[in-house]
């Protein structure tokens, strides 16, 4: 009798946390990780777990696991250890072979800081901008943009620029 | 005259059985594992009665037990008898959320159990079974089960040692690369199967090919994934894998060579293969060659041919690869057993004292626990009394806490009603997000 799993998709392709360190001596600590997912970045990204505490296995389900782990992502090496635990389970992880631990520091320290530039600043909106030439007043304003302040931003504002509302701005909002 | 005598006979013996073990009868370090039951907490234990403990604990109550308490119970043991319920006991610890307490001695004491009763398969099936059980063997332990196979030339479990080591990554130890090359070797040269519990499994898949597709409703699917390492089931493929391995660990040029031509040979690894070969320079040994053209036929790989032609042209160091490998081991040995008997020593003294520590420390935690429970206990006691006490004096806060309880209640009640008769609920449309509008 076959099995027929049904179930939702998913993109992810890969072990579970657990079954990578599970399958170690001393749970891995020292060895580096990776995520699948993170190939799609070419900065190297990749964790180096420190510790490891494993919860309950609970019937058939994908086992979590609470691991604290130095965390590089996209060629930034984070200062204080990051805990992984809610995301331990999906199935996206992948061990990095010890000989090609190297090869990945390596990556880290050749790699190039990431560098973003943004428009400072914005015209006003179109129909804005009408209404105050109508009323004869001055249209010329500039709006001051401000950045999101996030762990992985590293967009910086770039003054000279002036961002305008071209076809392509609306293309990447999101409909609400 | 009669020592010489005795050692010509046992020479004699050791020549008529085949195969000999490498290391000596001092490595195992028997005496030194046994002073552990001179302790008088293990000579307390009474296994039946601690298992019955333990059992109890991990199906009722907390479901889990002390890594220490697993530690004694293997320990104490000494026969086959209690070999099931180890094994039952280990795969629930294993599931608990103190599996990363495990101490090292635990390790040591089911290996040495299972060995010690002859039980071999189980043994192989449990270290192979890494995320159910997470029994896994040290240097010093792969070195003595390794020396062991293949002393009853059971060649196909010392080459699933040293591929169980190759998955961990932990091939720095001088005796452990040496053996795990001679029995991949000799694994190699004569070939057996690798799983022999498959052929089981096929056959009853076909009795219940006409039954109906049974679905199981799972959260979300697997796509499908080899990682080339944890997933790795075909015998040659972690054979090849664990030679080319070990063979970038030695430092002897030839004899690293041999193997890594036979390890990429085995593993499949048609192209890195050729590319090795034509940057050979060095000589290879006797058997290389004609082995690494089985494991081509056995495959027939699309360049076969040239691989073969290639391989014929290699310079060949006239001296049999098992007797070199096998001289390897020996030297590895002769180097490095002293030294390890020493250290063993050492950390099986040390884990003695370790264990009766970790036991006080884990009382000295279940008392604590006991107190504070107490102390609960009797403040909640104590409030309650109070309550009764006062009761009058405190009436007018009691009534606030009970309206609020009452009106907390008729909330929800009408909350439910009006959701089930509401027919004129439609559900919100959910746009998903990152809907573009182009």
């Amino acid at each position: 009798m076959s099995v027929k799993l049904i179930g939702r998709t998913t993109n992810l392709y890969g072990k579970t946390l657990w079954e990578i360190l599970g399958n170690l001596r001393t749970t891995g600590v020292g060895r580096l990780v990776t995520r699948n997912s993170y190939d799609r970045y070419e900065e190297p990204s990749f964790f180096r777990v420190l510790s490891v505490e494993p919860t309950a296995q609970i019937e058939d389900k994908a086992r979590k696991i609470i691991v604290h782990a130095e965390k590089i992502f996209r060629g930034k090496h984070y200062k204080e250890p990051v805990e992984i635990y809610s995301v331990s389970y999906k199935p996206d992880y992948r061990l990095i072979p010890k000989d090609e631990e190297q090869l990945w520091w390596d990556r880290l320290a050749n790699c190039k800081p990431r560098e973003k530039f943004v428009p400072g600043s914005i015209e006003l909106p179109p129909l804005m901008k009408l209404v105050l030439e109508r009323d004869n007043k001055d249209s010329n304003i500039k709006l001051q943009l401000k950045i999101r302040g996030g762990r992985d931003n590293v967009a910086k504002s770039d003054i000279t620029k002036i961002a305008s509302y071209g076809p392509s701005f609306f293309k990447n909002q999101q409909s609400s | 005259m009669f020592a010489l005598k005795k050692s010509l006979t046992t020479l004699a013996g050791r020549r008529l059985r085949g195969t000999r073990a490498f290391l000596t009868e001092a490595y195992r370090c028997e005496d030194v594992w046994q002073e552990r039951l001179d302790c008088s907490l293990l000579k307390k234990v009474q296994p039946e009665v601690l298992y019955h403990k333990l059992s109890t604990a991990l199906e009722q109550g907390s479901k889990q037990i002390s890594a220490v308490d697993l530690d004694v119970f293997a320990n104490s043991l000494t026969d086959h008898t209690y070999l099931e319920e180890l094994e039952e006991l280990a795969h629930k610890f294993r599931l608990s959320a103190q599996t990363g307490t495990l101490l090292p001695s635990t390790h040591h004491a089911v290996v040495r159990l299972f060995v010690a009763s002859n039980s071999t398969n189980d043994l192989i099936r449990i270290l192979k079974d890494r995320l159910n059980y997470g029994i896994f063997p040290d240097y010093y332990l792969c070195n003595l089960l390794m020396d062991r196979f293949i002393k009853e030339n059971d060649v196909l479990n010392a080459a699933v040692i040293a591929s169980n080591q190759m998955l961990q990554e932990e091939l720095d130890n001088d005796i452990t690369k040496a053996m795990g090359l001679y029995s991949c070797l000799k694994f190699i040269t004569n070939p057996t199967e690798w799983e022999k519990a498959k052929v089981v499994t096929e056959q009853t898949n076909d009795d219940d090919d006409d039954e109906e597709d049974r679905r199981v409703r799972v959260d979300f699917l697997r796509n499908p994934y080899f990682d080339d390492h944890f997933d790795l089931a075909d015998g040659d493929h972690l054979v090849g894998k664990t030679m080319l391995a070990i063979s970038r660990k030695i430092d002897s040029s030839i004899l690293g060579n041999s193997f890594k031509t036979l390890g990429l040979a085995y593993y499949n690894r048609w192209n890195d293969l050729n590319a090795h070969l034509k940057k050979l320079d060095g000589s290879v040994y006797l058997e290389t060659i004609e082995l690494a053209v089985t494991a081509i036929d056995k495959r027939a790989p699309e360049n076969a041919e040239q691989l073969k032609d290639t391989l014929a042209k290699l310079q060949i160091e006239n001296k049999s690869l098992t007797e070199e490998s096998k001289n390897f081991v020996n030297e590895a040995v002769s180097k490095n057993e002293e030294k390890e008997i020493q250290t063993q020593k050492a950390i099986y003294k040390e884990w003695e004292s370790f264990r009766r520590e970790e036991l006080s420390r884990y009382l000295e935690h279940l008392n604590k626990l006991k107190r504070l429970q107490k102390v609960q206990q009797a403040k909640q006691d104590l409030k309650e009394k109070e309550q009764l006490l006062f009761f009058f004096d405190n009436e007018h806060k009691h009534d606030l806490v009970k309206e609020e309880k009452l009106k907390r209640m008729k909330k929800t009640v009408v909350k439910d009603k009006s959701l089930k008769d509401d027919l004129t609920y439609v559900p919100p449309e959910i746009r998903k997000p990152g809907f573009r509008r182009d």
